[in-house]
């Protein structure tokens, strides 16, 4: 192995018995390589890779993709059924943070007992347990058994003797979500300097925008199997045009079953089918537009009282149809209707909320106003054009269109969440450096007197 | 930073590889910290929060003594009947010293199966070397033994009014003892996560082992036929040598000792590389 080489990855593959009862378990052991009672699940198959040294990789995925069960068999504490591992080094692996933290013990105790599972002797540990609690910042708590600590404190005491261990490959499993914000950019400059000094380190995470900022490869994992390596940027896009076609928002509904594989493989074209009888049934036109199906896995839902269908909406940037756009970029969105009965005046409305759900920027006028001063006529089509300047932050985006009788004033439609967007920062600039919810057009500068 | 590189394939490692004593040991003695560490930690766990905190150690064995000799010596009456002109709580405590030896065999036999289980963390979470949690069971055990035989001592200084010299053979027929506790325990711990059934059988053959040692009868009153049966468990030769060596002045049964020795040598052997072999297969499991 090459000196410079901190991991090499070679066609690794983890297989799972999954049995339908315990009891098929029980057989399985009293029938040696006769009749099956187990269904194959391939959790990871045919994975390659390699980590330098002072490199980080990012490895993204749907839930159920396999990133923990590479972890996992990276860090040694799963045995892959075929291929081979080969790490340089001490690894260290943050799979669920203070994992190794007895909470009957103190912060003191546990730091010491962490440092001795990773084989690090006591006296070592000593030089730098002060720095190590200085990370964490809990001096105040350090002699408190660690179940009195606040989920922040238990989290940053584990993280700082994590990191402070001097392993050369340092595995990170989707904890850095914890600490408030103060406390991550610290983590991450920490990181950053880890990786200067040579550590390599593997991240798995949702968080999109880390992947792209702050690995220099990435992996997209794909039931099991690699189904992108390289750079960062075009694993992220690729991720996230997959993610919108689904119709699975990032971020929504799907954190709370993570990282349990699903052993369904049939699961995801199954939910495809079901996604493309839905588009058919809202888009008659152009046959490919975006709407969100009503599914459990999104927010959104259509209500209509029938006098009003949503034929074709999409969301256009230029000329192309689009899904992600660009800070400042201007976007238009294209919804068609087609009325079943004559209305007077209507109302029609358009909101932007974000993944929290709450409201960005909504806009709403009369057909009247917007210049259509007849009624409408059974059968006929009508075409709202919204266009608007997306300064926004980076982040997931939902719109929401509404159309209201004014005569009656009765709710036509309204489609909750129909259409999503990503908006992501050009890459040279660093998205955490802006707060808030709007990206505004501004300048920062500084001058000495 | 250290330059060894790991190997993770499914590979199956050769049972040999454990096998070296060597070797083994070498493993072991790499991870005396934690060992330490984890000892600490159960014995300290187990009283952490208490009022009276370590006393409790002292309490039940004490309590225990008293309560034999009050039965033993003065409601049964009972005699040994090993050596002459035998004193009358003679029994009681030849009964709580059999007691504590096969407290520090069953401590670790009983808490064995669960022992991994109990642990999901250290199998799934973090690079943990499972092998020596049974040395920290092994650990505590020893700890309440030594507490144990202390009782006793300060019990026959009190009633028997003396301390024999042979006790400086009492860590000599402990070795066999360490030994199979080891071994079984470390068998135990890694059938214990395959086998869920192992935790609820072995508290019946701990019951039945118990009886089946000398603890309440010398082996001299078992009759000659049976003998040979008795000698099949280690425990009889340990027991009967921890009599002699600690209540009566006498040096060991060299013969049986040696038997004993090798028997609990294999048994620690086999349970280290079962351990050691099958350890792989926990994170799939548990």
């Amino acid at each position: 192995m090459s000196s410079n080489l901190a991991i090499l990855v070679k066609n690794l593959g983890k297989l799972y018995q999954i049995y339908d009862k315990p009891q098929d378990r029980l057989k399985q052991s009293f029938f040696h390589g006769g009749k099956k009672f187990y269904k194959d699940f391939w959790a990871l198959q045919n994975v390659s890779f390699s980590l330098d040294r002072g490199e980080a990789i990012g490895i993204i995925g749907r839930n159920g993709a396999g990133k923990s069960t590479l972890l996992q068999i990276i860090a040694g504490t799963l045995i892959p059924t075929e291929g081979e591992v080969s790490v340089n080094g001490k690894v260290a692996a943050m799979l669920e943070l203070g994992s190794g933290f007895n909470l009957a013990f103190t912060g003191r105790e546990n730091v010491f007992l962490s440092g001795s599972i990773l084989g690090i002797a006591r006296e070592e540990m000593e030089k730098r347990f002060e720095e190590i609690v200085n990370f964490a910042d809990i001096w105040n708590f350090i002699d408190q058994p660690v179940k009195i600590y606040s989920s922040g404190m238990y989290a940053r005491l584990a993280f700082a003797t994590a990191i402070n261990v001097s392993a050369s490959v340092l595995i990170i499993d989707e904890i850095l979500a914890v600490g408030d914000m103060g406390f991550q950019r610290k983590c991450y400059r920490r990181l950053e300097e880890l990786i200067e000094d040579g550590t390599s380190i593997l991240f798995v995470t949702h968080a999109i925008g880390i992947v792209r900022t702050f690995c220099s490869k990435a992996l997209y994992l794909e039931a099991g199997r690699v189904k992108f390596i390289g750079s960062p940027k075009e694993a992220c896009d690729l991720y996230l045009e997959d993610i919108l076609e689904d119709n699975i928002p990032v971020g929504i509904g799907s954190e709370q079953n993570k990282a349990k594989p699903t052993y369904n493989p049939g699961k995801n074209s199954e939910s495809k089918a079901t996604i493309e009888k839905a588009l058919l049934q809202y888009c008659t036109r152009c046959g490919r537009c975006t709407p969100f199906p009503k599914s459990s896995s999104t927010s959104s839902f259509i209500q209509s009282n029938g006098q009003v269908e949503l034929v074709c909406v999409k969301l256009m940037s230029g000329d192309t149809e689009k899904t992600k756009v660009t800070t400042g970029d201007y976007i238009n969105v294209r919804c068609r209707f087609r009325f079943s009965s004559v209305i007077e005046e209507l109302y029609f409305g358009f909101l932007i909320r974000d993944k929290l759900g709450q409201d960005i920027f909504g806009v709403s006028k009369s057909s009247y106003s917007l210049g259509l001063q007849k009624p409408i006529q059974a059968g006929e089509e009508m075409e709202f054009l919204v266009n608007i300047k997306v300064d926004l932050r980076a982040g997931d985006y939902f719109i929401t269109l509404g159309i209201r009788d004014m005569t009656f004033s009765e709710v036509l439609f309204y489609g909750h969440d129909i259409l999503m967007f990503s908006v992501i920062r050009p890459s040279e600039e660093d998205p955490k450096l802006i707060g808030g919810i709007a990206d505004l057009p501004h300048k920062l500068t500084i001058e000495s007197f | 930073m250290s330059d060894e590189t790991i190997h993770i394939n499914a590979t199956p490692i050769s049972a040999w590889r454990y096998v070296n004593p060597l070797t083994s040991v070498n493993n072991l003695l790499s991870y005396r910290d934690l060992i330490l560490q984890f000892t600490i930690r159960e014995i300290q766990g187990r009283y952490k929060g208490t009022y009276l905190g370590i006393i409790w150690a002292f309490i039940q064995p004490l309590l225990l003594l008293v309560v034999y000799t009050f039965v033993f010596t003065v409601v049964f009456k009972a005699k040994w009947g090993v050596i002459a002109n035998e004193s009358r709580a003679e029994y009681a405590l030849t009964i709580f010293c059999g007691m504590v030896i096969y407290g520090i065999f069953s401590e670790c036999v009983a808490r064995a199966p669960s022992l991994i289980l109990a642990n999901p963390n250290y199998v799934k979470k973090v690079i943990f070397p499972l092998e020596i949690l049974p040395l920290s069971v092994l650990g505590l055990s020893l700890f309440n033994g030594a507490i144990g035989l202390l009782i006793y001592q300060i019990g026959a200084l009190l009633l028997l009014f003396r301390i024999p010299l042979s006790l400086l053979y009492v860590p000599l027929i402990l070795l066999p003892l360490v030994m199979l506790s080891l071994g079984l325990s470390w068998f135990l711990s890694a059938l214990g996560v395959f086998i869920r059934d192992i935790g609820q059988t072995i508290n019946i053959i701990i019951t039945v082992l118990f009886f089946m040692s000398p603890i309440f009868y010398p082996l001299s009153r078992v009759p000659e036929q049976f003998h040979i049966v008795m000698r099949l468990n280690p425990l009889t030769n340990i027991i009967e040598d921890a009599h002699r060596t600690i209540i009566w002045g006498q040096p060991p049964d060299w013969l049986w000792w040696g038997i004993t020795l090798i028997i609990s040598y294999l048994v620690m052997q086999m349970g280290y590389v079962w351990f050691m072999k099958s350890k792989r297969a926990f994170a799939d499991v548990i």
